[in-house]
């Protein structure tokens, strides 16, 4: 079993994906009880890319020295 | 302003000296000036050390720089360094003289995400063998790619 200590360790972009990956298995758990009809992960995909493109970058990100 | 052109020395600015003397002396600075400095490395098609030729146990390994002929009398190597732990974020690989017992001023490169490569360019002092010495944690790496660059003479 995993500890908490090694988990978030592994942050990075796989580890990015398997969270947004359960939150999507959870949603369509709640969907299908709903009787909506389930998300797929490219719908996910299409969807985390139209919001990153709408934010801009944190003010801090600008500077050269961080 | 323009840099001012030094005008090499000629054997009028020595009176007194004969041709031959005047001779050995040119030897001299065209020695020190080809001979000491850095040394950059011909182009190579791998890297000089890889995750298979290194101990990832968290104690200082020998680094060994004696293969490379062009290197013999280097005081310090200057490397290429790419790290990757495909699980973690603070894997950390460290680089120092053979003498050192701590890490303070020494070269370190730590993984900032898991799966991402880090790259680093180390300068680190030789010892006589032409030895420095590694610690890199004791995690499951899966990429630690050492390059030497050049080195000074």
């Amino acid at each position: 079993m995993s500890t908490r200590d090694e988990l978030y360790r592994r942050f990075g972009p796989v580890f990015l994906e398997a969270i947004v990956r359960i939150i999507f298995s959870e949603i369509n758990i709640l969907r299908t009880r709903a009787g909506l009809e389930p998300r797929t992960i490219q719908q996910g995909i299409d969807s985390i890319e139209t919001q990153v493109k709408q934010l801009s970058a944190y003010q801090w990100m600008d500077k050269e020295n961080g | 302003m323009a840099k001012e052109k030094i005008r090499p020395p000629s054997i009028a600015d020595f009176p007194g000296i004969t041709p031959g003397g005047f001779r050995f002396l040119q030897q001299i600075a065209e020695t020190l000036r080809t001979t000491y400095g850095f040394h950059a490395r011909v182009e190579e098609s791998a890297y000089n050390w890889a995750l298979a030729d290194l101990t990832t146990d968290a104690a200082p390994h020998d680094l060994d720089m004696s293969a490379i002929n062009g290197a013999k009398g280097a005081y310090a190597a200057v490397l290429s360094v790419a790290v990757r732990d495909a699980d973690a974020a603070g894997s950390e690989f460290i680089i120092r003289p053979k003498s050192f017992s701590g890490s303070y001023n020494v070269f370190k490169i730590k993984t900032q995400v898991a799966n991402v490569v880090c790259h680093g360019t180390a300068i680190v002092p030789l010892d006589s063998s032409l030895c420095m010495e590694y610690i890199a944690d004791n995690v499951t790496w899966d990429a630690i790619n050492i390059g030497v660059v050049g080195w000074f003479i």
